[in-house]
């Protein structure tokens, strides 16, 4: 520490990251002003431009630059589905799993009172908004399996069912490739809850 | 230095803390609420045994205000839907509002398992079981109220009578051209009977002024997962 105030001041600006603190932070500014000061212009340059140019969906609230997303703008998915999610890493997860074609709306967040998190914070005017505009068949509620997702996904539905036919939430269980013996107890009580016809 | 172990307690609200941690805010029977770090339990299994509305047996030792939890097993994993999940994060934010920290309060934790486990069982209405919850906790607080005995007569509440609320006072007999609240359902109140809807009507607006008294100008945002507005 304590080498110049700029450095200084850029080793605390690296510590903002996740997972880096101030030895890893010091690590990497000491690489780029030493070893790639062109990687480093970069990274400033691009880092701005992010900033300036990225932004929410006006649609469905995930990241866009300009006013729509991609997933928003490609006329090949189907309107037919809207998949509710909690943030953008959770659509690029299922885009990654493949096999949904329909659109998203993210919510980032989830319900949660007492950290001062209501419907109003994650955008539920504009969720209701979507989905007349969309007309989708179904709504698949994919928020994530805590007791505040699960919150969120009973308000959605409660906002949703006067309006859409079908209001779904995802399954969750054993995970493929586990075992019951080494499942936690609050997954086995939702997986026996969740148990469906094999047939 | 404090160091507790085989606790019960019931989770009440978990937080992300650092990169693997979290901070767990726990009811316990014995020692009151307490907020402790866990580590690395960011993974599925231990997030798991910390949803909130579990029950625990936990242990945690520490000095001052946070502590560390070291050792946890959840011994109930309540599945509950709609408004009972609503309802039970009503009765976790009244807790987190108005218990202060290591205050010990064995009643409020059994109010709080018993409004759990009666939300998850649903035998009893959401609205039953919260206006119960709401009458213990501001008895446990110093804020409960007499609901039998007029605040200024001393007389026994009549029944075809009207009364009105004082605040810190009681209840006396409604002056001329005040609704107020009848004599029957106050009585029923001092009973627990929730039986007949107006009892259920007064009980609501009684509790949500007493409650509304203490918490100040930040309103109770679980109030708002109840989109149907009263339906608790
Ligand atoms: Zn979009």
């Amino acid at each position: 520490m304590g080498l110049t105030p700029l450095v200084d001041k850029l080793i605390e600006a690296f510590q903002i990251l996740p997972g880096v603190g101030p030895k890893s932070a010091q690590r990497m500014v000491l690489h780029l002003l030493q070893r790639d000061r062109d990687g480093a212009a970069r990274l400033a340059a691009v880092m701005q431009d992010a900033l300036a140019n990225i932004g929410w969906c006006d649609a469905c609230r995930n990241l866009a630059e300009g006013d729509v997303c991609g997933l928003c703008e490609d006329a090949r998915r189907e309107d037919e589905l809207l998949c509710v999610v909690e943030s953008p890493a959770d659509i690029v997860a299922i885009e990654q799993a493949g096999g949904y074609r329909g659109r998203y709306f993210v919510l980032h967040g989830r319900l949660s009172p007492i950290d001062g998190v209501g419907p109003e914070e994650l955008g539920m005017e504009r969720l209701l908004q979507r989905a007349r505009e969309l007309g989708p068949r179904e709504v698949i509620v994919a928020t994530n399996p805590t007791v505040e997702g699960e919150a969120t996904a009973h308000y959605v539905a409660q906002l949703l069912e006067p309006h859409v036919a079908l209001v779904t939430r995802i399954a969750h269980g054993v995970p493929i490739g586990g075992e019951l013996e080494y499942t936690d107890g609050g997954t086995i009580v939702h997986a026996l809850q969740g148990r469906r016809s094999i047939n | 230095m404090t160091r507790v172990t085989g606790e019960r307690a019931v989770v009440l609200h978990t937080r992300p803390y650092r990169e693997t941690s979290m901070i767990a805010n726990i009811l316990t029977e014995r020692h009151g609420r307490i907020a402790a770090v866990v580590r690395g339990a960011r993974g599925a299994r231990k997030a798991s045994s910390l949803q909130p509305f579990n029950q625990l047996v936990a242990g945690w030792s520490g000095r001052g205000s946070l502590m560390t939890l070291t050792s946890f097993e959840a011994i109930s994993h309540p599945v509950l839907k709609g408004d009972q999940m609503a309802a039970a994060f009503y009765v976790a934010e009244l807790v987190m509002r108005l218990l202060a920290e290591h205050e010990i309060a064995p009643r409020i934790f059994t109010a709080v398992v018993w409004s759990l486990d009666s939300l998850e069982a649903g035998d009893l209405s959401t609205e039953v079981v919260l206006r119960s919850f709401e009458k213990l906790l501001l008895e446990d607080l110093g804020y409960g109220i007499e609901f039998g005995q007029c605040a200024d007569s001393l007389k026994s509440i009549d029944p075809q009578a009207r009364y009105e609320l004082i605040p810190e006072q009681g209840f006396v007999a409604a002056a001329e051209g005040k609704e107020g609240y009848s004599g029957a359902d106050l009585l029923a109140i001092a009973d627990d009977d929730y039986s007949a809807a107006s009892t259920r009507r007064s009980a609501k607006k009684i509790f949500r002024g007493l409650l509304n008294a203490q918490l100040g100008a930040r309103p109770l945002l679980s109030r708002s997962l109840l989109l149907r507005g009263s339906r608790e």
